[in-house]
C-alpha cells in the first residue's frame, strides 16, 4: 500500500484520531467497566472478606482488650498495630488481595474467554493496560484504605473521647494515619503493577507469585543490596513504625522516603508498560491459555 | 440412516466392579497431569530431600565414608524424632506446590465446562466421583510425603538393627499419621476449593490465600492478645502441633494437639460438606 493510499484510508477512516483526549476518554470508560466489576463482582466477594479480617481482629482487641496496658499506653497500641499491620495487612491482606484482583485484571478474561472482546474495540492495547491497571488501582484502594483508616480508629475505642482527640490531633495519631495510609496506597500501585504483569506473562501466575511471595516473606534474611529487590522493603522504610524483624534479621538502614516513594512508582510504571508491550503482541489462544 | 431411526439397546458387555469404579479417573487424569513439565520437575525435585536424608542416614553408619569425607559422627544430624519431623515439615511444602498445580483443576474443569452429568449418567455415584479425584491428589502426595519417609525409617532400621524399630515405633506412626494428615488437609481443601471458585486459575490463588492468611492472622492474634491459642485459626500450625505430638518431640507448638486436631477434623468436615454441596449433576437455577 502507497503513502498516498493510506493517507487516504486514514482521511476516510471512521477512527477518530488517536490524542491524549480520545485515550482520556476511552480509559475513563474502561475504568468505569472495571471498577464495577473489580468492587461488586463476584470475584469482589474474596477480596471484601479479607478486607474485613484486619476491621474484625481490632474491633475484637477494642471490645476485649487484651491487657490493662492496651487501654492505657499509647506506645502499645501504636506498637500492636504496627505489627498487625506490617504481619496481616500488608504482608497477607494486601499483598494477596493484589494478586487475586490485578491477575484477574487479564487472565481472568482469558480463562472467561471474554478478552477478544476489549481486543476487538478500537482502543489501542497500552491505553487498555493503562484503564485496567488504574482500574485495579482504585478498586483496591478504595477496598483497603478504608480499612486501614477503620481498623487505626478502632483502636482508639477503648479510650475516653476527649483522650482519644488528644491523641489523634496532638499525639501524632493523625501523621501516623497519613503514613500508614500512604504505604496502603503504595503498596497497590507497587504490587498491582507487579501481579498485572504476571497475569500477563505467564499462564500459571501462581507460581511466580508464590515465589514473589518467598522472596518478600525472606526479605529480613537477604543482605541490605539485595532487600532493595523488593516492595516490602521500600514499604516498610516509609512505614510510620518499624516492627522488630527478630534476631536472624540482617539490619539495613531504611531507605529515605524521598528515594522510596519515586522507586516504588517508577518500577510500577516500568511494569504497566511492560504489561502494555506484551498486550501488544499478545495473540489470544483460548484453548491453550 | 436418521438418527431418530436408530434403536438402541443396553450395555451388554462385561462391567467394572462396583468397588474399582473410581479408579477409573486416576487412570485418565495422572496422565495429564504429568504432560505439565513443571509439575514434573517439582515432582522430581521433591525427591531431593528424602535422598538427602538417606544419604546422611547411609552415612550414619559407614566408616568408611566418614574417614573417606573426614566427617566426625558428631558432625552428622542425630536420626531421631527432629529428624524426621524436619523430613515431614519439608515434604510438606513439596506436598503443598503439588496440590497446588493438580487439585484447583479436578473438579472445576468439570464444572465449568458441564461435565459433572456425563459422569453421574453413568452407573457412577458422586462418591465415588469424589473418591476418585481424590485419588489423584492422594496418590501423588504419597509418592512424596509417607512413602519416602518409610523407606528412610527401612534403611535406618536394617542399618541400626530391628531393635532400633521396636524402640522408635512412635517415629513409624508419627511419620505415617503426620504425613496423612498433610495429605488429608490438602486434599480436601483444594477439592472443596476447587468446586466451589470453578476456575483453576482462580482456585490456585484461593488455595494460595488459603495457606498465607491463616498463618498471618494467627501470628497477629498471638501477639495482639499475648496468647499462643491463635495457632488454632491456622491449619499449617494445628499440624505441625499434631505432627509434634505423634513423635514425641520436643519442639515448642502454638496449640496443643487435641484442640488442633479438632480444629482440622472441622476444616476437613467443612470441605466435605461444600464438596456434597456443589457436586451435583445438575444445578437449577431460579
Amino acid at each position: 500500500m502507497t503513502a498516498k493510499s493510506q493517507e487516504a484510508l486514514g482521511d476516510s477512516s471512521p477512527l477518530a484520531p488517536a490524542t491524549i483526549g480520545l485515550w482520556t476518554a476511552q480509559i475513563s470508560s474502561i475504568v468505569r467497566i472495571e471498577l464495577r466489576r473489580s468492587l461488586f463482582g463476584r470475584r469482589a466477594i474474596l477480596t471484601w472478606l479479607l478486607a474485613v479480617t484486619p476491621v474484625l481482629l481490632v474491633l475484637s482487641m477494642a471490645l476485649f482488650p487484651p491487657t490493662a496496658r492496651w487501654i492505657a499506653d499509647a506506645d502499645v497500641r501504636a506498637n500492636v498495630w504496627a505489627y498487625l499491620f506490617e504481619t496481616l495487612v500488608l504482608r497477607a491482606v494486601i499483598f494477596f488481595g493484589c494478586a487475586w484482583s490485578f491477575m484477574n485484571l487479564f487472565r481472568g478474561e482469558i480463562v472467561d474467554r471474554s478478552l477478544h472482546y476489549s481486543l476487538l474495540a478500537a482502543v489501542r492495547r497500552d491505553v487498555l493496560v493503562a484503564g485496567k491497571y488504574i482500574a485495579g488501582v482504585l478498586a483496591a484502594v478504595s477496598i483497603y484504605l478504608p480499612t486501614v483508616l477503620l481498623s487505626i480508629a478502632l483502636t482508639y475505642l477503648p479510650m475516653r473521647t476527649g483522650d482519644a482527640w488528644r491523641a489523634i490531633t496532638s499525639g501524632g495519631g493523625l501523621k501516623a494515619a497519613a503514613g500508614y495510609a500512604t504505604v496502603t496506597i503504595l503498596a497497590c500501585v507497587g504490587y498491582g503493577a507487579a501481579f498485572m504483569a504476571m497475569g500477563l506473562f505467564f499462564r500459571n501466575p501462581i507460581f511466580p507469585a508464590l515465589l514473589a511471595y518467598g522472596w518478600e516473606f525472606i526479605n529480613f534474611l537477604l543482605p541490605p543490596v539485595l532487600k532493595q529487590i523488593s516492595i516490602v522493603h521500600f514499604l516498610r522504610s516509609i512505614s510510620p513504625v518499624r516492627v522488630s524483624e527478630g534476631p536472624f534479621a540482617i539490619l539495613a538502614e531504611p531507605t529515605a522516603w524521598w528515594i522510596a516513594v519515586p522507586t516504588l512508582l517508577i518500577l510500577s510504571s516500568i511494569l504497566t508498560v511492560l504489561s502494555g508491550w506484551r498486550l501488544r503482541r499478545y495473540e489470544i489462544q483460548y484453548g491453550v491459555d | 440412516m436418521a438418527v431418530y431411526e436408530h434403536s438402541y439397546a443396553p450395555y451388554t458387555g462385561a462391567l467394572t466392579p462396583r468397588w474399582s469404579r473410581f479408579l477409573v479417573i486416576p487412570r485418565h487424569a495422572v496422565r495429564e497431569v504429568f504432560r505439565s513439565r513443571l509439575l514434573t520437575g517439582t515432582f522430581a525435585i521433591s525427591f531431593v530431600y528424602p535422598l538427602v536424608s538417606a544419604i546422611l542416614i547411609y552415612l550414619h553408619h559407614n566408616i568408611n565414608a566418614l574417614s573417606i569425607f573426614e566427617l566426625p559422627v558428631r558432625a552428622l544430624l542425630p536420626i531421631d524424632s527432629g529428624f524426621f519431623q524436619a523430613y515431614v515439615s519439608t515434604q510438606a511444602i513439596f506436598a503443598f506446590l503439588i496440590t497446588l498445580f493438580v487439585g484447583p483443576a479436578l473438579i472445576a474443569s468439570d464444572l465449568t465446562n458441564n461435565g459433572l452429568p456425563l459422569y453421574l449418567a453413568r452407573p457412577f455415584t458422586r462418591f465415588e466421583y469424589i473418591a476418585g479425584k481424590l485419588t489423584v491428589v492422594v496418590a501423588l502426595l504419597s509418592a512424596v510425603t509417607w512413602l519416602p519417609g518409610m523407606l528412610l525409617i527401612g534403611l535406618q532400621a536394617y542399618l541400626e538393627g530391628g531393635s532400633w524399630l521396636v524402640r522408635h515405633l512412635p517415629l513409624v506412626s508419627g511419620v505415617f499419621f503426620g504425613s496423612w494428615m498433610w495429605i488429608a488437609v490438602l486434599s480436601m481443601l483444594a477439592l472443596a476449593v476447587s468446586a466451589f471458585v470453578r476456575r483453576a486459575i482462580a482456585a490456585r490463588a484461593a488455595l494460595f490465600g488459603a495457606m498465607i492468611v491463616p498463618s498471618a492472622l494467627a501470628a497477629v492474634i498471638n501477639f495482639s492478645f499475648r496468647t499462643t491459642w491463635g495457632g488454632l485459626v491456622s491449619f499449617r500450625s494445628c499440624l505441625d502441633s499434631i505432627l509434634v505430638a505423634l513423635l514425641g518431640s520436643e519442639t515448642r507448638v502454638d496449640v496443643p494437639a487435641g484442640p488442633a486436631l479438632f480444629s482440622i477434623l472441622l476444616l476437613v468436615g467443612m470441605c466435605a460438606g461444600a464438596l456434597a454441596l456443589r457436586v451435583r449433576a445438575y444445578e437449577v437455577v431460579r
